[in-house]
């Protein structure tokens, strides 16, 4: 026994230290808590690179905080087999989600590096899984997937909820920089580069977009879900917003 | 720094207080009230300067659990041979040896983390608890991942068997 010492970095998976500092002081869980406000926690990440081999699960109420003056790097371990590195509501085997989506409130991500690219692109890799709703916010975040045409990554997959913001996020490479559908989200100021899809609405009822930078995409924007006979996005503004270099703009059905 | 995950019965770790690193050494400032390597003497901080080619993968030791022990006892015997060239000014140049420990009181300077930038949210105290927690004195509202063991790409000190 004794105290040693060592460079993380490509040596130790952070992820189960992470999740400790998610989880401990008897937390509400996924599966076996349905809501709780007297457990918060602000689980502060200092500056490194940190390898994530195992995906990080949210418990109910967590602010998850880097520091904003040098963005700790949540690097994607090769073999990371997930639905996500981050995952807000994760699924067990049986398709339980962890929360029901219209009950994922109070949890934030702030000032964070997500790093996908050392996953292989044509294997299934995503930052975020974030099936929010209320008092919920990813802020100041960036997710790096490498750049290929066949790529099956995605920087953030929402599937459903009743959120929510989000602002201040640069994402590039991937199918997609974002693959999100909820009731409805305000998002402000995001950067999406070098994905086959800057933003796939997968449905909503309402979704405003302020401040969209997208550059060197195949379509900047698609709502195309759901076909001419089912239409699944209610409706969508894009305002105050630059696309570069994408050459469909808005794929409709 | 505790907690029931440490292996073995560890109860403490010492922190990192200051590190900078030069061309081939690393200087680290430990923080270590209850580390068995350092506190021997009467010194609450310590300052181990390291070649940088100390870093067991460098020596061609594989990040194993098993030969851990190893580089405890060579700091452990770095530390108690070297404590006796206590040096009383904080600067260290390059190409400074093995053997060089510098042993102080921690100046504001020496308390400064340079891996981890200053951060109102880090740096303030805290004082505020979960008032409706079932145990709002022992319950923690802040965590530093690195408190529950995260290492990041930094240096950092792991408890093991």
């Amino acid at each position: 026994m004794g105290l040693t010492l060592v460079e993380g970095d490509g040596v130790a998976d952070d992820s189960d230290a992470i999740n400790r500092a998610i989880s401990d002081g008897n937390r509400c869980g996924p599966w076996v808590c349905d809501s709780a406000t007297d457990s918060p926690a602000v689980v502060y990440v200092p500056a490194g690179t940190y390898r994530i081999a195992k995906p990080i699960i949210f418990y109910y109420m967590t602010q998850l905080i880097g520091n904003p003056n040098s963005r700790p790097i949540f690097k994607a371990d090769a073999n990371l087999e997930a639905l996500a590195l981050i995952d807000a509501s994760p699924y067990r085997n049986d398709g339980k989600p962890g929360w029901t989506s219209t009950n994922l409130f109070v949890r934030s991500i702030r000032n964070l590096v997500i790093d996908l690219t050392a996953r292989n692109p044509r294997s299934g890799a995503q930052g975020i899984h974030w099936p929010a709703s209320q008092a919920t916010t990813i802020q100041n975040v960036q997710i790096k997937m490498t750049k290929d045409a066949n790529s099956v990554h995605a920087g953030i997959f929402v599937e459903n909820g009743s959120g929510g913001h989000m602002a201040d996020l640069d994402i590039s490479g991937g199918l997609y920089g974002m693959n999100i559908g909820n009731q409805q989200f305000t998002i402000r100021n995001v950067k999406i580069s070098n994905a086959v899809i800057g933003i796939s609405q997968i449905w909503n009822w309402g979704w405003l977009y302020q401040g969209l930078t997208i550059s060197d995409c195949g379509t900047a924007f698609s709502m195309i879900n759901g076909g001419t006979g089912k239409q699944e996005v209610g409706s969508v503004v894009i305002i105050d917003s630059q696309i570069t270099n994408c050459p469909t703009f808005v794929d409709t059905v | 720094m505790s907690g029931k995950w440490l292996p073995g019965g560890c109860s403490s770790l010492p922190s990192i207080q200051w590190q900078r690193r030069y061309k081939h050494s690393t200087l680290l400032v430990l923080l270590s009230p209850s580390n068995p390597l350092l506190s021997a003497g009467t010194f609450p901080l310590a300052a181990l300067v390291l070649p940088r080619a100390y870093l067991p993968h460098t020596l061609g030791f594989k990040h194993t659990f098993e030969n851990m022990w190893l580089h405890s006892l060579t700091l452990c015997l770095l530390a108690v041979s070297t404590r006796q060239a206590v040096a009383q000014d904080n600067t260290v140049p390059q190409g400074t040896t093995l053997t060089t420990v510098v042993i102080s009181e921690p100046t504001s300077d020496l308390r400064a983390d340079a891996t981890d930038p200053p951060y109102w949210l880090k740096d303030i105290q805290k004082q505020g608890i979960a008032a409706f927690n079932p145990n709002p004195q022992g319950y923690k509202v802040f965590r530093n991942v690195k408190d529950y063991g995260a290492i990041g790409k930094f240096l950092a000190w792991i408890c093991v068997k």
